[in-house]
């Protein structure tokens, strides 16, 4: 298993594009004990992890530390979504990633101030110009 | 080699395992169904209209989405085009305006990076520092209000969207605790909990990622709650006053 397709949190979807592009890759899945800890979840947000990693096919789930049960399956190699949670990128540090975008919900190049700035810039790709303009309050 | 963690057979069998393999967590079982089916389910009876038109109030017609979009079950592209195929773009806005908040939050996470545990901005008000205090994590202040969002948040995972509002600005403004240590607690129990919506949204409230601080009356949580709590409240409560007496007495000013 020297290569796989890492699913961390942030992509737990049978339909997820990168599981479509590579039906071959073993598909793993780590509760990450280090991280869930030291972020205080709860037991009712990993069983909610753990009914969407099930809904997965094929998908093996792991508990541990991701670099540690990483290494111990011998996988040197991985593909995954790029994600900006920390302990997702310092754990595949020592691998070699091949990050893929997420999915993008509107195009926006601009300066991030406040929201309402962001909004008027995307509100006509998003609901189109005959919806424009209405008054957010 | 590691052992996996066998998460197949039905969904009380999976639950159980879970429990069994973090036994220090415990606590009833979640009681969101997670995955694609569920989330599919759930968008397949949001109503955009009625969600625009009451989504402030803790019974109106919220979605309940938020911990599958979290988690990449369905995409914010794939809720917006659900809405749009069954509402015109007009009825659709504001449930489409408030995806678009949830993608704002992540973009502004990805631009801070681990700064999204800092002050984004300097605070509006003279903000506290205090720890999270232990009657607020048992939900025993003593105001029926914010001790039912505290069970709401550590019994089921999930809180209303206003209800976090009024409780992020009791621990911050009213109790002067830091927002970090608040948001920290917080996102650790919310099935949608990540550091995007979550974080950015205390530091909304606190103003230091705003242009004011966020604070809420007893006419407020009176009116969107239907009256739940206050009709039978008997507590002293901090948040019976105009906004600029209550503005005042927290930050010396009634326009901060």
């Amino acid at each position: 298993m020297s290569r796989i397709l890492f699913l961390h949190d942030e992509m737990l979807n049978p339909q997820h594009a990168l599981l479509l592009a590579n039906p071959d890759l073993p598909r793993v899945f780590v509760f990450d004990t280090q991280q869930l800890e030291r972020d205080q979840f709860s037991l009712r947000r990993i069983q909610f992890l753990a009914d969407c990693v099930a809904e997965i096919p094929g998908v093996t789930a792991y508990q541990g530390v991701i670099s540690e049960v990483l290494r111990e399956l011998g996988v040197t190699s991985v593909v995954t979504q790029r994600t900006p949670q920390l302990h997702v990128a310092s754990a595949l540090a020592g691998f070699q990633v091949e990050w893929h975008d997420e999915p993008s919900f509107v195009d926006f190049r601009g300066r991030l101030k406040r929201f309402m700035h962001f909004w008027k810039a995307v509100e006509t790709q998003l609901v189109g110009e005959a919806a424009a303009g209405r008054d957010a309050a | 080699m590691p052992q996996p963690l066998s998460l197949a057979g039905d969904r009380a069998t999976r639950l159980a395992t879970i429990r069994a393999a973090f036994p220090q967590l415990d606590g009833p079982d979640c009681s969101f169904v997670g995955g694609r089916t569920a989330a599919m389910a759930r968008l397949a009876k949001i109503d955009p209209v009625a969600y625009d038109k009451s989504r402030n109030f803790l019974d109106g017609a919220v979605t309940r989405l938020s911990p599958y979009l979290r988690h990449g079950c369905i995409t914010l592209g794939e809720a917006r085009m659900h809405a749009l195929a069954g509402w015109s773009p007009q009825r659709a806005w504001k449930f489409i305006f408030e995806l678009a908040w949830r993608d704002f939050w992540r973009r502004v996470w990805k631009s801070l990076g681990p700064a999204i545990r800092k002050d984004v901005e300097k605070p509006k008000v003279t903000l506290g520092h205090a720890p999270l205090p232990d009657d607020i994590r048992r939900g025993e202040t003593g105001l029926p209000c914010m001790d039912a969002t505290v069970r709401s948040l550590v019994d089921e995972g999930y809180v209303h969207n206003h209800a976090r509002m009024w409780f992020a600005a009791y621990c911050v403004h009213f109790r002067k605790l830091s927002w970090r240590a608040c948001a920290d607690w917080f996102v650790g129990h919310l099935i949608d909990g990540d550091l995007a919506s979550n974080h950015l949204s205390w530091q909304w409230v606190a103003s230091t990622f705003g242009s004011k601080p966020y604070i809420f009356n007893k006419e407020n949580v009176a009116k969107y709650s239907a009256n739940r709590w206050c009709a039978t409240c008997t507590a002293d409560c901090p948040f019976d006053a105009s906004y600029p007496a209550l503005s005042k007495r927290l930050f010396g000013t009634e326009t901060p």
